[in-house]
């Protein structure tokens, strides 16, 4: 058995550049250092979309990267846009994100993910965060908010890759890294009991 | 490595995969001088190269079987992408191959040092006796000039070559026999939590075909990958860091590449041979072999180029005793086809098989802990053979690890549905974990019989920057094949209910738009659509028989028009059971191997 052929429909939904070795980039310019306060919102937002907790985002040592890369493909005014949107979302919340987990998931639902704008950007940062993967965004988002050489679908790095939450989420690893080893396949997952 | 082509050889090998590379270490281990002449690049030979390819198939987009291997115009390799459905638009030119229908072919190689043993699976089942006996006893395909007896004692030497994990008492079924003192030489790989699950959910079961029933059994599968060791075995660890890779870590990557090397690759081989006696010279594109007026090959011409990104290359000749084209079952009968030789039956190139590989997927009631382990360590051999063969092909089922992988791409398929129902956060990350690790996918690798229409041809029309032929392949699946789809629907949904698993939660679907879209008309006249992918195991091109009008080769790989041409792999075997054809083919490269030896002694 190998696998060769593909559902062309599925692969397009996933993989929508350049495919047959990582693209040539252009090195992302350095954005300035993130104030403290957008950082905060940052981890504060990609937790409320990730379901995992801030110091799972930051173990993965990926948070700086991912903060870098949004902001370098959607632009400062973008990104300020949506922290600012994810800080009205938890002072409207009650000014605490923890406190009433349903009600800021119908608040961010609406308020972020429902926006034309704002939404496509949310999704792809979770996305960003789940597999390591930006997608490019979707052309009428870029036709109304202009089109960045840098929006690209493309896997942001190697470590990226293996930093994807989604591994952990199914409760396995990387498919190609952190090799739980020998015979390790062979045990109960148990990771899925209710 | 320069100023060797002045040299004179006692044999040219042309390729460096698994059978190029154990005829190599055959022939040098006995003194014999030789010469590999490889179009790909040697990248992977230090750990560290080796090391590069994991980065880059961990960045590719598509994680596909050559997505670790950088694509090199001058010795070009079909990727996955590039397959497209045929019949929306013939031919297809996209890739390397020229595709002209009236199917697609699903199957790619790779053209790289090592060759497709970098992104091959492992898997290494024997054939059983019977495929080598298919039209005396069931009256379609053709027999072998060997029985597997013949091979018999091969199969013990390459299973020790390729580093085979399992046990023999799991393999003993359909006659497939061993010696007494013998076993394989490393332990089973361990059976994933998955097979158990579908091992105990299906005791007891059985599926009819005509008036006999098939109990449906779950085996170990034998893989070349590193296992716990028998006897003086010792595993073959990484290529230049032998301590790496001495037991399957669970890596679950090992299509496209296994980080850690502990799946065979004809590396590890090309790493033993003996420098004193063998040669290897990349980046070297066998363009023609030239023949002399008594019908013997006089030397072979190869391009040698300086680099993958210019087409700058020098043209080059060198002379051996014997010559033999290792090069893959598309790029040998390319070759021989180029150069006019061995073809007086017209059967070179004819005959292209592949196993069809059909699959289908469901949700399980509970988890079956997938995305973990090798991509298959079970099966369910019970279809390899059996009376039903007069009707339709043999299929080996392969019980998947890895969730419904080709069929839809998880996981990133399934966190870009939950995303676009905007479910984010916690809702997000548990409904991941709890559909995902249930996704089971069941393939069945199905025999397809030797036709003369399905083949590999020339055409000046399609060159490819070095100014050699580009493979042009003509490709159909006969009813035989698609009625054994249809049969492993069959066995598909008899293994899920048996299961417990509710038609609403069986997703097999066959989609028009996919490359491998076709319909079949049953007995009783109904139309029905199926759908299937490429195994990667090309087959055919340069047949064995036993007389020079109906074959390519003889029984030793020899050609039958020119006595020292070996013509070997996988394209030589004139039908392909149900078994991944690598360990074959290895087996059969010893047998020429010893030959060859007779004719330098």
């Amino acid at each position: 058995m190998t696998y060769s052929a593909h559902d062309p429909r599925t692969m397009q939904a996933i993989n929508t550049g350049p495919s047959h070795s990582a693209p040539q980039r252009t090195p992302l310019r350095t954005p300035p250092a993130p104030t403290a306060l957008a950082l905060e919102r940052f981890v504060q937002l990609s937790g409320a979309l990730t379901g995992y907790d801030h110091a799972e985002l930051y173990g993965t040592g990926m948070v700086d990267v991912y903060l870098g890369t949004l902001t370098a493909i959607v632009g400062d005014g973008m990104t300020g846009r949506l922290l600012q949107r994810w800080a009205d979302i938890v002072e409207e919340g009650g000014g605490d994100p923890h406190r009433e987990p349903h009600k800021m998931e119908g608040l961010l639902r609406h308020q972020m993910l429902d926006d034309d704008t704002l939404g496509p950007v949310a999704r792809n940062l979770a996305f960003l965060w789940y597999t390591g993967q930006w997608n490019q965004l979707p052309a009428d988002w870029r036709d109304a908010n202009g089109a960045n050489a840098l929006d690209q679908t493309y896997i942001i790095s190697p470590d990226a890759y293996v930093q994807g939450l989604v591994w952990q989420a199914i409760h396995s690893h990387p498919m190609g890294a952190k090799q739980p080893g020998y015979g390790s396949w062979a045990l109960p997952p148990q990771g899925n009991a209710p | 490595m320069s100023g060797a082509p002045n040299e004179t050889w006692d044999a040219i090998i042309i390729g460096s995969g698994p059978v190029g590379a154990n005829v190599a270490k055959t022939l040098s281990d006995r003194g014999k001088r030789v010469l590999i002449l490889e179009a790909g690049r040697n990248s992977g030979t230090t750990y560290e190269g080796y090391l590069s390819y994991v980065d880059t198939y961990r960045a590719a987009l598509v994680k596909e079987p050559n997505s670790p291997y950088p694509p090199n115009p001058n010795a070009p390799s079909t990727y996955s992408q590039d397959i497209h459905n045929v019949q929306q638009r013939v031919p297809v030119l996209s890739g390397y191959q020229v595709e002209k229908g009236p199917l697609s072919f699903g199957s790619t190689y790779l053209r790289s040092l090592g060759g497709t043993s970098l992104h091959w699976l492992g898997t290494s089942p024997r054939m059983v006796p019977n495929d080598f006996r298919l039209k005396t006893l069931y009256g379609v395909g053709v027999d072998w000039p060997i029985s597997y007896d013949t091979l018999q004692p091969y199969y013990c030497r390459a299973e020790r070559a390729l580093g085979v994990s399992a046990n023999k008492a799991d393999q003993t079924h359909f006659g497939i026999w061993f010696p007494e003192d013998y076993d394989y030489p490393m332990e089973r790989i361990p059976p994933s939590y998955s097979d158990q699950v579908i091992a105990e959910g299906t005791k007891g079961l059985s599926v009819t075909f005509g008036d006999q029933a098939y109990p449906v059994s779950v085996t170990s599968l034998a893989q070349a990958r590193n296992s716990i060791p028998r006897g003086d075995y010792t595993p073959l660890g990484a290529v230049g860091a032998p301590h790496i890779g001495q037991r399957c870590e669970g890596n679950a990557s090992c299509i496209p590449i296994c980080p850690v090397q502990a799946k065979y690759s004809s590396l590890k081989t090309l790493a033993q041979l003996d420098r004193d006696h063998a040669t290897i010279i990349t980046q070297a594109v066998v363009s023609r072999l030239l023949i002399n007026e008594s019908g013997r090959i006089d030397g072979v011409e190869y391009k040698r180029y300086a680099a993958e990104g210019s087409n700058q290359y020098t043209t080059v000749t060198a002379a051996a005793t014997i010559y033999v084209v290792a090069a893959h079952a598309v790029e040998s009968a390319k070759l021989l086809l180029a150069s006019g030789a061995a073809n007086s039956s017209d059967q070179l190139g004819r005959n292209l098989m592949d196993h069809p590989f059909f699959i289908t997927w469901a949700l399980a009631p509970k988890s079956l802990g997938t995305f973990r382990g090798p991509g298959q360590t079970s099966e369910i051999p019970s279809f390899r053979d059996g009376p039903f063969r007069n009707d339709f092909a043999a299929f080996r089922v392969d019980l998947g690890n890895w969730g419904w992988d080709i069929a839809t791409f998880p996981p990133n398929s399934n966190v870009q549905n939950l995303l676009n129902a905007n479910i984010v956060g916690r809702k997000l990350r548990n409904q991941l974990g709890d559909v995902v690790p249930r996704q089971l996918r069941i393939g069945y690798v199905i025999e397809q019989l030797p036709e003369p229409g399905n083949r590999v041809t020339i055409d000046p029309e399609f060159m490819d920057p070095l100014g050699c032929y580009r493979p042009v392949i003509h490709y159909n699946v006969s009813d035989y094949t698609r009625a054994g789809m249809v049969a492993a629907n069959k066995v598909s949904n008899a293994v899920f209910h048996s299961m417990g698993i509710t038609d609403a939660n069986i997703f097999t679907h066959f989609d028009s738009s996919s490359p491998g879209y076709m319909m079949y008309r049953t007995e009783s006249g109904q139309e029905v659509p199926l759908s299937f992918y490429g195994s990667g195991h090309h087959m055919g091109t340069h047949r064995m028989g036993v007389s020079r009008t109906d074959s390519v080769v003889n029984q030793y790989q020899q050609s039958w028009d020119h006595d020292n041409l070996y013509v070997v792999g996988c394209g030589s075997m004139p039908t392909t059971g149900s078994s991944n054809p690598t360990l074959t083919a290895v087996a059969m490269a010893f047998m020429a191997a010893d030959h060859m030896l007779q004719q330098l002694r």
